[in-house]
């Protein structure tokens, strides 16, 4: 079982053309596949298209074989700004995705400090608000709160996209450690190469609103980040990737 | 030597006792403001305001009768007090106005709720809304007495009408203005409506609610001066209608203060009551 798109078009309405072209692309259950394009190449409204939060002008998305009309928590999603209430403490962030799926007091309670251990966030934390944590604990509370609605596909809308450097890379590790340990597919937009590389098993390459591309990651797990480009075929994946995504015509 | 002179020669402060002294005594004045806190201040400023005041009496270019001194005013008081009618006129206004303030808030938050977030408000009531804001509320008070009679209820109407307005407006700019993001993720997350609503919508707004709920109380005390103009024998606005009536200019300028006082801790009171919910405004500021 998988989320599939079947020729897939998506055009706002006043624009001139379809920002999405007739995209039909398969991403098997359990697999991490990542959506790389430059800005304006219409991953993240694929990623949107996805979760539900846009209908197609014409074509299909399928989860599980159901025809997606509406977001759900099947479906979860982490946006690139990390999208936390900032009147609610982390807890009850968290608890709002636990109070939509209908659970009781202290099982909600338990599954709160469960979420916590799982992103690596101390317990002390559930008390403090958004804005008293940094970006990257902000980012593990946002995966927290998408992973308290049991999904079994999480969308990340370049989730890491604001993160320093170094948050960064512990992010992507925290994000291939949840994917090994807790078995759920994982579609992935970002416009960086290498967290390309790291992250995905297959990558697809969007430009103009179309998937150019559909690659399968030749790199073997793991990819430590430190040790990333002495990997066997990094460079020749790297150029294909840079190839496809058009930045050798645009440097040249 | 010769740089000794060189520096007095440049301009450049040599560093003796009374150079130093200048420095010292700002340090001590801002440290001493520093500790006056939001009372002392407020206690200056009325001391200053009471100042001008006097010296406005006191050149004698107005006549006495209609410009009282702070002592004549203040005298006015206190035969209000000893007459037994200060705390019973204070009583009736605060009356008054908390419950007109209550039912003009209410019916503002509900009806910002259906403008805001629901098809049919938007539609159906906004229009109408927004032909009748503009009207004042001072203008509505005769057809307040055409309908209720010179009563409490035409006096509840009026505070509450004009209590409404600013909170419905405040409310339903922050309740139309939800962040697009928040309502996504809520909808990602398996969110109902009433979920979104409630955990969501209202405390994204809280901040321009409790504007507006300040804005209405100050209303609520401007319109007591004017609904208890007639039809009644207690309240503040009476009896600053009855001072004027008899050219009682200290009494009338003693209520004048009082109800500036009352209004000012209504406008605290509501801002305590508000401020858990919009803390978090100011944090993320």
């Amino acid at each position: 079982m998988a989320i599939e798109t079947h020729d897939l078009v998506l055009q706002f309405p006043g624009s001139q053309e379809p920002t999405l072209k007739n995209i039909s692309i398969t991403i098997p259950e359990g697999s991490f596949a990542v959506l790389v394009g430059a800005s304006g190449s219409g991953k993240s409204t694929l990623l949107h298209c996805l979760a539900g939060l846009l209908t197609p002008t014409s074509g299909t998305v399928t989860d599980n074989g159901e025809v997606v009309t509406a977001p759900s928590p099947r479906r979860g999603v982490a946006f690139q700004r990390d999208v936390l209430f900032p009147w609610m403490t982390v807890a009850d962030n968290i608890d709002f995705a636990l109070t939509a799926r209908r659970l009781a007091k202290p099982e909600r309670r338990a599954k709160i400090r469960e979420l916590l251990d799982v992103v690596g966030l101390r317990q002390e934390v559930a008390g403090q608000r958004p804005t008293e944590l940094s970006g990257g604990m902000r980012q593990r509370v946002s995966i927290a709160r998408v992973l308290a609605g049991e999904p079994t596909v999480m969308l990340m809308d370049e989730p890491f996209a604001a993160l320093d450097a170094l948050t960064r890379l512990r992010m992507q590790d925290l994000l291939i450690d949840l994917w090994t340990r807790l078995n759920r597919t994982i579609v992935f937009v970002t416009h960086d190469i290498d967290e390309a590389i790291r992250l995905g098993d297959t990558v697809n390459v969007l430009r103009d609103g179309q998937v150019v591309d559909h690659i399968t990651n030749p790199l073997s797990r793991p990819r430590p980040a430190d040790a990333l480009a002495d990997q066997h075929g990094y460079s020749e994946f790297r150029k294909t990737l840079h190839h496809q995504l058009g930045i050798d015509h645009a440097l040249h | 030597m010769a740089t000794d002179v060189q520096m007095v020669a440049a301009g450049t402060r040599s560093p003796t006792p009374a150079g130093e002294a200048r420095p010292r005594r700002s340090v001590r004045l801002r440290s001493a403001a520093a500790h006056f806190g939001p009372f002392g201040w407020t206690v200056a400023g009325l001391v200053l305001a009471s100042a001008v005041w006097s010296l406005v009496v006191a050149s004698g270019r107005f006549p006495r009768q209609l410009f009282p001194s702070v002592p004549e005013i203040l005298a006015a008081g206190r035969t209000l007090w000893t007459e037994g009618l200060l705390v019973d006129d204070i009583g009736a206004s605060l009356g008054r106005a908390a419950l007109g303030f209550t039912i003009g808030a209410l019916i503002g938050i509900t009806i910002a709720v259906l403008t805001a977030t629901t098809a049919a408000g938007r539609h159906l009531l906004q229009p109408v809304l927004r032909v009748f804001a503009p009207i004042p509320t001072i203008g509505l008070v005769p057809l307040a007495i055409l309908w209720f009679g010179l009563g409490e209820n035409s006096k509840t109407l009026v505070i509450a009408l004009g209590v409404f307005v600013p909170v419905w407006i405040n409310s339903h700019s922050g309740l139309a203005s939800t962040p697009v993001d928040y309502l996504k993720a809520a909808r990602c997350l398996g969110a109902g409506r009433w979920q979104t609503l409630r955990k969501v919508v209202l405390p994204e707004a809280a901040p321009d609610i409790a504007s507006g709920l300040r804005v209405g109380a100050a209303m609520a005390f401007v319109l007591i001066v004017v609904a208890e103009m007639t039809g009644t024998t207690a309240g503040i606005g009476y009896r600053i209608y009855q001072a004027q009536l008899f050219s009682q200019a200290d009494r009338l300028i003693f209520c004048l203060i009082i109800l500036g006082i009352v209004g000012a801790l209504c406008d605290l009171a509501v801002h305590s009551v508000t401020s858990p919910f919009t803390r978090w405004a100011q944090e993320e500021r």
